[in-house]
Formats: C-alpha cells, sequence, structure tokens
C-alpha cells in the first residue's frame, strides 16, 4: 500500500512542478496520467496494482465528476456568455442534440446487440465533451480568440446538458426491461432532476449568503476558506445523491449559481478545489490507464475502432457544422470547432453510471466509450498543436 | 453511503466558514469535530454510521499526522528559534525526557498487569502536546510572546522527538520474552528506520527545493498546480520512506524542517495547501474519533484510567515543565501556565493507532488511558484556555497583586 501511495504522490508532485510545460506539448495531462498508470501498472512493470474495487473506482469517479462539473460551471464567464453567445448556443442547443442522435443512430446500425434506447445511452455518454483534455487548445494565444471561448463555454456546459438525457434514455430503458412503464420512470426520472435541481441551488445559495456574512464578520481564516468551494461542491452532489435525486445536476446547478453570485471572485475562491479536482482528475486518469485500459484491450472489437472513428469525426463534426451555418465562419473554423470536441472523464463516469445502473449490455457500452476516450486522448492530443498553428495561420491570412 | 458523506461534506463546509469566528470561543476545533461525532454517532442520533475498519482508520490518522508533522515543522520559525530558543530548548531536552520519566512511574504505581515496557509506551504516547488544540492560547496576543513562542515551537516539535522513542519502546515491547539478541535487532531496526526516514526526507526535501525554482524560472508551474506541490511531497515522503522500512513521520519530520529553512520566505504561501489539507484531515480524524471510538470507550474506563489521565494533564507534564524553567526568568504563573498548555491531541491518537496495530497484552488498556486523557485534555484545555490566559494577562498586569 505505501509503494502505491509514494508512487501516486511522486507522481503528483513531479507533474505539479511541470504542468505548465506539459500543457504545451503535444501531450495533454490525461494522456501522460493514463501513459504512466499503464506503464506502472500490471501490464508493464506492475508496481502499481491496477485491481481497485468497482467501489473504489465509482466513488473517486463520482467526486471527480462532481467537482469538475462545479468548477466548469462556477467558471463560466457570464460576461463573455452574454458576448459570445452565438457559436457556443448554437453548439449547445442544436450541435449537441445532433450529436447524440447521430451518435444513436451510428450505434444502432452498427452494433445489433443494443436496443434503440441502449444505443441512444452510448451516443449520449459520448456526446460530453472534457474541456480538460482540450486545454492546449482552450490556452493557445494562436486559436482566435472567439473560438477559443466558444469551445471553453462548450465543454464547460455539454456535460452538465447530457447528465439528465442520459438519466432518461437509462429510466425508459429499465422502465421497458421491469415493464414499470414508461410514466413511471418517466416520474422517477422528474423527481430526480428536481431534487437535484434544488438541492444545487438551495445549498449554494445559502452557501455563499452564509459566506458573504461570515467573511465580512472577520471569521473565515486563510486556510479554511481554501475548503470552502471543495466542501460546498460535494456537499451539492452528496446531499442530492442522499436525497434520492442526482448530485451531478445538483453540483452542476450549484456551480453556474456560485459563478454567477460570485462574479469576479470566483477564480480566487475556485483556485483551490481547481487544485483538489485536477488531483482527483489526475488518479482516477491513472487507475484508468492502470487498471481499466490493459484489461480491455482483447475485448475490443473492429466495429467497435470504426464506431470510435466516427464519433470522434463525423458524429460530432456533421452537425456542429451544420449547426454553425449561417454564422459568417469560415470553413476551416467551423471544422476546427468539430473536430476539438475530445472525450475524456465525464464519458467514462458515465459509463460507470450506467454499468452500476444495470443496463443489460453496459459493459459491452463501457467498452466503447474506453475505446473512443483512448482515441481521442491520443488523436486530439497530438493535433492539439499543429492545428491550432495551422487555424491561426489561416484566420490571419485571411483577416489580414 | 451518501448521507455519511452528506453530513461530513455539510460539517466541513459549516465549520470553514466559521473557523475564525470560533478560535475566539472557548471551544476548539477538537471540541467541536469530536462533540459532532459523538453526537450524530450511533450513540447520539445515529445519523452517522461510519464502519471504519481499523486500515481505514490508521492510513487516515497516519496521512493526517504526515501532513500535521510536515507543516508544523516547516512552521517552526528556525531563525526566530535561536532568538528565544532557550525556553523551547529546555522543555523539550529536559522536560520533555523527565515527562516521559514522570509518566512512566506513575504507570508503574498505578498499573498492575501492564509490562514495564507497556507502561513506557504509554509514558511516550502521551508526551507530545498538539498545536492545533492551543492554538486559542498561541495565538492570543495578552500571552507574552515568549510563552507563546516557546509552546508553539514546543508542540510543532515534541511529536516528532517522540517517534523515534516510541519506536524504541515498541520494537522492545514486541520482542520481550526473547533473548538479549533479539533486543539488539529490534533496536538496530529502530536505528535503522530513523536512519531511512530522515534520509528520505531530507533527500526529497532537497531535491523538491531545488528543482522548484528551476521549474518556476521556466514558466513550468501552473497556478492550479503550484498548490499540489507541498502535499504532495509530504505525502511522498512519508509514504516512499515507509516503503523503504524506514519512518515516514521522522521523514515528514526532517522534510518540514530542511523545507521551512530552505524555503523561508515564500514557504507560507506554498504551505498554505499543505495546511488546508492536514486541517481537513484532522477535522475527519477527530469526528471519527468522536463517533467510532469515544462513544465505545466510555463504558470501559476503569478508575486507574482515569487517575492517571489526571495525572497525565497536570502532574506529569506540569512538575517538569516547572523545574525546567527555574532561572528562566519567569514568574510562577507563568511557569505553571506553561505546564498546563501542553494539550494532548492527534500525536496520541495516531500513537495509539501504531500501538495497537501491534497487538500487545496490555494494548486495550494502553489506548483506553490515551483515549480517556485525550478526552479530558480536548474538554479541559479547551475550556480553561480563555480565562487563563485573561487571568495570566491581569496578573502581568499588575504584579504586585501576583
Amino acid at each position: 500500500m505505501y509503494l502505491e501511495l509514494g508512487i501516486l504522490a511522486l507522481f503528483i508532485f513531479c507533474y505539479s512542478l511541470v504542468a505548465g510545460r506539459v500543457e504545451r506539448t503535444a501531450a495533454s495531462g490525461p494522456i501522460v496520467f493514463v501513459v504512466s498508470g499503464f506503464i506502472l501498472g500490471p501490464m508493464v512493470f506492475g508496481w502499481f496494482d491496477g485491481s481497485v474495487s468497482r467501489d473504489g473506482i465509482k466513488v473517486l469517479a463520482d467526486l471527480t465528476l462532481a467537482l469538475i462539473l462545479f468548477i466548469d460551471a462556477a467558471n463560466v464567464d457570464f460576461s463573455v456568455l452574454k458576448k459570445q453567445f452565438r457559436l457556443p448556443s448554437r453548439m449547445l442547443l442544436v450541435g449537441l442534440p445532433g450529436v447524440i442522435i447521430l451518435g444513436a443512430l451510428t450505434a444502432a446500425i452498427l452494433f445489433n446487440r443494443l436496443s434503440l434506447l441502449e444505443a441512444a445511452i452510448l451516443g449520449t455518454m459520448l456526446a460530453a465533451t472534457d474541456a480538460a483534455l482540450g486545454k492546449a487548445v482552450v490556452t493557445n494565444k494562436a486559436v482566435p480568440n472567439q473560438i477559443r471561448e466558444s469551445l471553453n463555454l462548450e465543454s464547460g456546459l455539454n456535460d452538465g446538458l447530457c447528465v439528465p438525457i442520459l438519466f432518461l434514455f437509462i429510466a425508459l430503458e429499465l422502465g421497458n426491461i421491469e415493464g414499470s412503464g414508461t410514466m413511471h420512470a418517466l416520474s422517477l426520472l422528474v423527481q430526480e432532476l428536481g431534487i437535484g435541481l434544488v438541492v444545487g441551488v438551495g445549498l449554494t445559495a445559502v452557501g455563499t449568503k452564509a459566506f458573504k456574512w461570515c467573511q465580512a464578520k472577520g471569521w473565515v481564516t486563510e486556510i479554511w476558506r481554501q475548503v470552502i468551494v471543495v466542501a460546498l461542491a460535494i456537499a451539492c452532489f452528496s446531499v442530492a445523491q442522499s436525497l434520492h435525486g442526482s448530485g451531478y445536476i445538483a453540483a452542476f446547478v450549484g456551480g453556474l449559481l456560485f459563478g454567477y453570485i460570485s462574479k469576479d471572485a470566483t477564480h480566487k475562491l475556485v483556485l483551490a478545489s481547481e487544485g483538489v479536482g485536477e488531483t482527483l482528475a489526475l488518479m482516477t486518469w491513472f487507475v484508468f490507464g492502470a487498471g481499466v485500459i490493459g484489461q480491455s484491450f482483447q475485448a475490443f472489437t473492429w466495429e467497435m475502432l470504426v464506431y470510435a472513428f466516427l464519433s470522434l469525426t463525423v458524429i460530432r463534426m456533421l452537425p456542429i457544422f451544420l449547426s454553425l451555418s449561417g454564422t459568417g465562419e469560415k470553413t476551416a473554423s467551423k471544422l476546427f470547432l468539430g473536430w476539438f470536441g475530445p472525450r475524456g472523464l465525464a464519458s467514462i463516469v458515465f459509463a460507470i453510471i450506467v454499468l452500476n445502473k444495470g443496463v443489460p449490455n453496459a459493459k459491452f457500452m463501457a467498452m466503447v466509450v474506453v475505446l473512443t476516450v483512448f482515441s481521442s486522448l491520443v488523436a486530439h492530443g497530438i493535433s492539439a498543436n499543429p492545428l491550432s498553428a495551422a487555424i491561426g495561420a489561416r484566420v490571419k491570412r485571411s483577416g489580414g | 453511503m451518501y448521507e455519511n458523506l452528506a453530513i461530513l461534506a455539510a460539517f466541513v463546509l459549516l465549520y470553514s466558514l466559521v473557523s475564525g469566528g470560533l478560535e475566539k470561543t472557548p471551544f476548539n476545533g477538537a471540541v467541536v469535530f469530536m462533540a459532532f461525532g459523538l453526537i450524530l454517532g450511533p450513540l447520539g442520533l445515529g445519523f452517522l454510521t461510519l464502519e471504519v475498519d481499523a486500515e481505514l482508520l490508521s492510513t487516515l490518522a497516519e496521512l493526517t499526522l504526515a501532513m500535521v508533522l510536515f507543516t508544523d515543522a516547516s512552521n517552526a520559525n528556525l531563525r526566530e528559534l535561536k532568538h528565544s530558543f532557550k525556553i523551547p530548548q529546555k522543555l523539550l531536552l529536559i522536560g520533555l525526557p523527565l515527562t516521559i520519566l514522570l509518566g512512566f512511574v506513575t504507570g508503574y504505581l498505578l498499573f498492575d498487569g501492564l509490562a514495564l515496557l507497556e507502561i513506557a509506551l504509554i509514558a511516550t504516547m502521551l508526551a507530545p502536546t498538539d498545536a492545533a488544540l492551543g492554538k486559542a492560547v498561541v495565538t492570543n496576543e495578552a500571552v507574552p510572546s515568549n510563552i507563546r513562542e516557546g509552546l508553539n515551537v514546543e508542540s510543532g516539535l515534541n511529536d516528532g522527538i517522540c517517534v523515534p522513542i516510541l519506536f524504541i519502546f515498541l520494537a522492545l515491547a514486541t520482542s520481550t520474552g526473547a533473548e538479549g539478541s533479539t533486543s539488539m535487532l529490534a533496536l538496530k531496526l529502530v536505528i535503522e528506520a530513523i536512519g531511512i526516514g530522515a534520509a528520505v526526507g531530507v533527500g526529497l526535501t532537497f531535491l523538491a527545493v531545488r528543482l522548484f525554482p528551476h521549474c518556476a524560472e521556466r514558466g513550468w508551474v501552473t497556478e492550479t498546480w503550484q498548490q499540489l506541490t507541498v502535499p504532495a511531497l509530504a505525502v511522498t515522503c512519508f509514504a516512499v520512506a515507509q516503503w523503504f522500512g524506514g519512518s515516514g513521520f521522522i521523514a515528514c519530520f526532517v522534510g518540514g524542517m530542511l523545507y521551512g529553512k530552505l524555503a523561508n520566505q515564500h514557504k507560507h504561501k506554498f504551505l498554505l495547501a499543505a495546511e488546508g489539507t492536514g486541517d481537513t484531515l484532522a477535522l475527519i480524524t477527530w469526528v471519527i474519533f468522536g463517533t467510532a471510538v469515544v462513544g465505545q470507550s466510555i463504558d470501559s474506563f476503569s478508575w486507574q484510567v482515569v487517575v492517571y489521565a489526571l495525572l497525565s494533564l497536570t502532574l506529569i507534564r506540569m512538575l517538569p515543565v516547572f523545574l525546567v524553567l527555574k532561572g528562566m526568568n519567569l514568574s510562577t504563573d507563568e511557569k505553571l501556565f506553561m505546564g498546563w498548555f501542553g494539550p494532548r491531541g492527534l500525536a496520541s491518537i495516531v500513537f495509539a493507532v501504531i500501538v495497537l496495530n501491534e497487538h500487545l497484552p496490555g494494548g486495550e488498556t494502553i489506548s483506553m488511558t490515551v483515549v480517556c486523557t485525550i478526552i479530558l485534555s480536548v474538554i479541559g484545555h479547551g475550556l480553561s484556555a480563555n480565562p487563563l490566559v485573561a487571568a495570566l494577562a491581569a496578573r502581568l498586569r499588575n504584579p504586585t497583586g501576583g
């Protein structure tokens, strides 16, 4: 146990020193974590025992996603959103449903074993994009500002939007199987989302009010101030879950409200929780590399590979491209926005949720998700810098 | 599972909002956490049903102590220490061994069923003081600065010093009954553990302090990740030393001292996240202590245990401290004050967990004594902090009255 703790801590320590450097290379943080996990894991060196219990992974992934949903939502800059509303709103309101529908149709055609609803579940799991994986693009100054803001806003919000859709499909599928009726499933879903919404809004509103009050009284110490947002995010998540609501919705809505209320102070308050969130994400990716990737290789089929390829290309790029028609954006920009939708942590957590809900073909779908995420890690990681430079050059040439 | 998480997260949130306000009241953090755990636990309302297995509790307690040792040692201002070094020096070099000795003699008179080494263990486990519990005193401006600084440095360092002593007794206690050669072997192992721990702590920290500016200059460090360097360093020191068969606590303690010395000017900023992590871990440890340990042990306190606990907080610490401070130009009030404010806390809990894992014959009595002393200390020191500080300040203002 001390060996594993030591490796993980040493790895986090080393990464904390070079994080900024890594973000500028072709290798994004997550791919470094996955590869390290894989190399140190049972498949190669065997120093890191990947046999983390299902419960352990679930708790880790749950908390990671809850924190990331909260932080990403809190970091959404509403003033930028108002100014740059055009592109992200089209991508989220038109593009995202398109991605889900196209993903579901492709899955239904490619995989005979999946029911239509299961295909829809798979489509939804792979529709959410991961802001962390796209960091090289979002922080690259060569990319036009508008494109960066749009990608950032889109990936910050689409995982939260996918949660209710995913839960809807899961509820319908399980309702079908158990024969308890669609209405019953739907009412459960509405209840789950409603509780999540109420808890997220309620706790965050009370929490931020209390924070301002205590701050004014001088009750908040420098050390404990760092803990507030982490505790608030986890409280939103776990309170909603224990009341049988959706904790993800609570964390997402709570984060949105927190960012909206705190405005300019958000960055400083959220900083410490970003550190915790990134560390949790690192650990999740590490475990993914050590315990999941290696054992999954044999289960991959060529249909899965085709689907993963299509998911990263046509399934996302076509709807995004169409949703942006008439905005006056150049074809290159539209293709760029379509391509940079890396799949990551949200998709993995969704796969774990589906596994735990007992959807019949969950294992199969999880494999597809794993393969797509892995392909995305490699493809988006490698292409980030060259494509960023290319689009920057192109826009400059045509603009100037 | 989500219920427990929800309760804990909500409690952490609440505490983080009012932490500064609470520091001004007689209720220090530990008493709040412990009471919270006790009230919500199975003995009280039954909302919090933490099924903590021994392994989880010991991992948590170990990590907490590792983090706290590192940050405490880093914060011990060695430069200031040279100015007012005399008081803590005397407390640590003469007072601490005397406290252990007196604790041993008291234990010998009180406990019939325990082996000598087990009594020595109890005395060592209860010798280190907890800086967090004494915060109300250490941060109160009404207390003369040499007393505050003295108590602060003492409690920051004495847990680290007690670790090797504890290990020596523990190694001897587990090898009793065998020949003398096994004792020698045990001692050798302890020295090895201390040596490896110190080497790992010094090596890793030295490397880290060298690497960090190198990476920062090149702009390799991001704002988010830079917070994680020190917490990760502390855990690395601990885990690597443990893995090599050394003492992780020594590694953290030595590493922290070195870090505090080398990173002098900027350390406050970088330590902040580690302190936040340590404090949050400590909070969780105390809540679990309140839920899972306190409630179950209250019934099994024998009169010897309670008497020993009372003596440990008073005579066993106060007498050595009083004698040691002779000739330091302190009034009787001040000496008594310093003797009283040696609260026992986290270090003693972790020591108890370590000793329990060795399954000594007298393990039950040992842990009961430690638990009882900690409970009494949390309550006694918490409640007395503000009134006694006020009394001391009043006396110092008109010395003729005292």
